[in-house]
C-alpha cells in the first residue's frame, strides 16, 4: 500500500504531541466541509437503494447524463484496470501515485510521462490518466487539449481517464458536463471540496457500458446508506457550494501569500492546496511537525503540499510556526 | 592533443563564429536537398524511419571519409585538426547571444530582450516575464555548453577529427529534423536517436563538470532528484546540475507554439537575476578550463611515458 497524507495519529505518536494540538494540512481536503444534518434512523437500519435520489442529485450537480456512485474515487481507481486486457498506460509524473500503482498491480504496462512527452507517446498508449488540476503540482490541462488527446486515443479504442478530484471550486475546467463519449472517463470526489472524505463517496462519469461493467465488479451497496444520504443533501445545497467556491479561493490565496511572506514561494496552487518545490522540503516538513503542523512531504522532486487551515486559531498557529522556522533558518546563516 | 584543443578554443575566442562561408550552413542546404529526395509522404511509418537512417548515412559518410583521408597525412592533420575543431565548437557565439539578452535586460528594454532570447530558444517569447527571459537565456547557455562546447571536444579527444565532424553533423541534423511534428515525426526519429546516443556520455561529463566548478553538493542533489523530470534524457543531467551549481531555480511551465506545457521547476530556490546570465557563462568558462587542464595533465603524463 502507498503512503498518503492524513496520518495524524501516527504523527502525534512520532512527534509526541497530543492529537488535539495539531493542525493537519497534509491533505487537500476542505477543513470546513459541508455540515452534517441529523440522519434519519432508517438510513442506519435499511439497505441502501439505488433510486434514493443520490444519482439524480449527482446528475444535476455534475451536469451529466450517466454517472455511477462509488465508494470514493479510490474504488474506481482500483476497478478500472480490471476492465481492460493488458494495455500500455501513461500516467503523468509527478502525480498522485494510486493510479499508476493499481494499473501496474493489474498487470498493465505503465509509463510515467512528463507533460511534454504526452504528445510524442500518445500513439503508443492505450490509456492515458491525468489528474486535473494535478495533485500535487496543480498543473492544469485545457479542455481543448484533453479532448484532442481523447480523440486520438479513442481512434484506437483507447481511454482517457481524468481524475477531477480537486476541480469543484473551478468547475469551468471540468469535462464532467461533456456528453458521455466512448473512452472518456471522469472521476469526481465528494471528499475534497465538500470536505466529506470520511463518507467515502465518489463518482465515475462516462458512457453507460463502462459504468455497467464497473458496477458489475464493485457489486451492490458500495456506499453506506448514511453516506448516500449526506452526499445527496450536500450535492443539492447550491447556496453552500457557491459560498464555498468564493471562500476557498480567498483562503488559498491567503495561504499562498502567507507562505510567500515566509520564504516559501508557491510553485502551484489549486483552491484546496498550495505546492512548493524546495530542496529544503524535508527540513521544513520536520521543523513544522515538531511545532504541531502536519504537511505532506514528497521526495521526487523534493516538495511540500499545504492544505488550508481550518480557522483563525489554525491560521495563527501556522503563521507562528512559519515565522519560527524562517527566523531559525536565517539565524543559522 | 591538448595543444590542438587550446588552439581551437583560442581561434573561437578571437575570431568568433565564421560570419561568411560557415561550412555548416552549406551542410544545412545540402541536408534540405537530401531530405527532399529521401522523405516521401506516401511511405509507411517504418519506411520513413528507415529513410531517415539512410539520409543520415548518405549525408554524413562522405564528410567523415573525407576527413579520414585528409588526416592520413600527419602534416596535413596537424594543420587541419585545430581548424576542424574550431568549426565544430561554438563557445563564443553562445556567449555573445546571451550577452545581448543581458544588455537588453540591464537597459530594461523588454522588447529587445525578448527578441534576443527568441533567437536562442524555441519557446514563445510573447508572454514571457523578465524572470522567464533570464531563465530561458541561462537554460540555453547551459544546454548549448553541452552541445556546442563539451560534446565536440569530447569526441575530438576520443576519436579525433573524424569523431568531432561526425558529432557536429549529426547534431546539426538533429536540430533540423529532430522534431515531433507531422513532417519529421518518423523521418527525424533516427537523427534524434543518433544524437541522443552521441550525447549520452558527453552530457554526463558536462553535468559533472558543472557540478565540480560550482556548488557541487547542490548540483549533484538536483541532478539525482530532478533530472528524470526533464524532457530530454541528456538535457536532464546537464540542466539540473547547472541550475544546482549556480544555486538557481530554473524551468517551470512555458508556451510552445500556442500551447502551454506544464514543466517542473528545477535547481534550487533563488530566481535568477540579470547577472546570473554572466554567472552561467562563467560556469562554462570554468568547466572549459577544467577540461583543458585535465587534457594538459593527461598529455604530459602520456609524454613522460613516451
Amino acid at each position: 500500500m502507498l503512503e498518503h497524507g492524513g496520518h495524524l495519529i501516527n504523527a502525534a505518536e512520532k512527534y509526541n504531541i497530543p492529537i488535539n494540538q495539531w493542525i493537519d494540512l497534509s491533505t487537500g481536503i476542505n477543513p470546513n466541509g459541508w455540515s452534517i444534518p441529523s440522519i434519519p434512523i432508517e438510513c442506519w437500519q435499511r439497505l441502501p437503494e439505488s433510486d434514493d435520489g443520490l444519482i439524480t442529485a449527482a446528475k444535476h450537480y455534475y451536469q451529466c447524463q450517466s454517472i455511477l456512485p462509488v465508494a470514493g474515487s479510490q474504488a474506481a481507481i482500483q476497478a478500472l484496470p480490471l476492465l481492460r486486457s493488458k494495455s500500455q498506460v501513461g500516467v503523468l509524473t509527478p502525480a498522485y501515485a494510486e493510479h499508476s500503482y493499481s494499473w501496474k498491480k493489474a498487470g498493465h504496462e505503465v509509463k510515467e510521462l512528463i507533460d511534454e512527452k504526452i504528445d510524442d507517446q500518445l500513439d503508443n498508449l492505450d490509456v492515458l490518466i491525468l489528474i486535473n488540476p494535478n495533485n500535487p503540482t496543480a498543473w492544469r490541462f485545457s479542455k481543448e487539449q484533453l479532448l484532442l488527446w481523447h480523440k486520438k486515443l479513442h481512434q484506437r479504442k483507447g481511454w482517457l481517464i481524468i481524475d477531477e478530484a480537486f476541480i469543484d471550486a473551478s468547475s469551468e475546467d471540468s469535462l464532467s458536463n461533456y456528453p458521455a463519449t466512448q473512452g472518456l472517463i471522469i472521476l469526481r470526489s465528494i471528499g475534497k471540496f465538500f470536505g466529506l472524505a470520511g463518507i467515502r463517496c465518489g463518482f465515475v462519469i462516462g458512457e453507460e457500458k463502462i459504468l455497467t461493467q464497473l458496477n458489475e465488479i464493485l457489486g451492490p451497496w458500495t456506499i453506506s446508506n448514511p453516506g448516500r444520504y449526506v452526499a445527496t443533501a450536500a450535492l443539492a445545497d447550491r447556496q453552500w457550494q457557491q459560498q464555498t467556491r468564493r471562500y476557498l479561493k480567498k483562503q488559498s490565496a491567503r495561504l499562498a501569500s502567507l507562505l510567500t511572506m515566509n520564504g516559501l514561494q508557491p510553485d502551484g496552487q489549486t483552491d484546496l492546496f498550495v505546492w512548493i518545490q524546495t530542496s529544503e522540503a524535508e527540513r521544513v516538513h520536520r521543523a513544522l511537525a515538531q511545532l504541531g503542523v502536519l504537511t505532506r512531504l514528497f521526495d521526487r522532486p523534493f516538495s511540500l503540499r499545504f492544505g488550508l487551515p481550518k480557522d483563525e486559531w489554525q491560521w495563527r498557529k501556522l503563521e507562528a510556526a512559519l515565522t519560527h522556522i524562517s527566523t531559525k533558518a536565517t539565524g543559522n546563516k | 592533443m591538448s595543444l590542438i584543443v587550446i588552439l581551437a578554443i583560442l581561434m573561437d575566442y578571437w575570431l568568433g563564429e565564421p560570419q561568411k562561408y560557415h561550412p555548416l550552413v552549406g551542410f544545412g542546404q545540402l541536408a534540405n536537398k537530401v531530405e527532399a529526395i529521401f522523405r516521401n509522404k506516401s511511405h509507411s511509418d517504418l519506411q520513413k524511419k528507415m529513410m531517415g537512417c539512410m539520409a543520415i548515412i548518405a549525408l554524413v559518410s562522405p564528410f567523415v571519409f573525407l576527413i579520414y583521408f585528409l588526416n592520413q597525412s600527419n602534416y596535413l592533420s596537424l594543420l587541419l585538426s585545430p581548424v576542424i575543431l574550431y568549426f565544430c565548437i561554438a563557445a563564443n557565439s553562445l556567449k555573445q547571444h546571451s550577452l545581448r539578452v543581458y544588455q537588453a535586460l540591464e537597459k530594461a528594454d523588454m522588447a529587445q530582450a525578448k527578441k534576443q532570447v527568441g533567437m536562442i530558444v524555441s519557446r514563445e517569447t510573447e508572454r514571457m516575464t523578465e524572470d522567464d527571459v533570464r531563465k530561458a537565456a541561462i537554460e540555453s547557455v547551459l544546454e548549448n555548453g553541452a552541445d556546442a562546447v563539451f560534446a565536440p571536444i569530447f569526441w575530438f579527444v576520443v576519436v579525433g577529427p573524424v569523431g568531432v565532424v561526425l558529432y557536429r553533423l549529426s547534431n546539426t541534423l538533429d536540430a533540423m529534423w529532430g522534431y515531433k511534428n507531422q513532417r519529421f515525426f518518423y523521418f527525424g526519429w533516427a537523427a534524434a536517436r543518433f544524437d541522443d546516443l552521441l550525447n549520452y556520455i558527453p552530457a554526463r561529463l558536462t553535468a559533472l563538470s558543472y557540478a565540480l566548478v560550482g556548488q557541487t553538493w547542490n548540483a549533484l542533489k538536483c541532478w539525482k532528484n530532478q533530472a528524470h523530470l526533464l524532457d530530454s534524457p541528456n538535457g536532464g543531467p546537464v540542466m539540473t546540475s547547472g541550475a544546482g551549481s549556480l544555486n538557481l531555480k530554473l524551468g517551470g511551465s512555458a508556451w510552445y507554439h500556442g500551447k502551454r506545457k506544464n514543466k517542473i521547476f528545477f535547481g534550487m530556490e533563488k530566481l535568477p537575476s540579470n547577472n546570473d546570465i554572466n554567472n552561467a557563462n562563467s560556469l562554462i568558462n570554468k568547466s572549459l578550463f577544467l577540461w583543458v587542464s585535465l587534457l594538459v595533465i593527461v598529455d604530459s603524463i602520456g609524454a613522460s611515458f613516451a
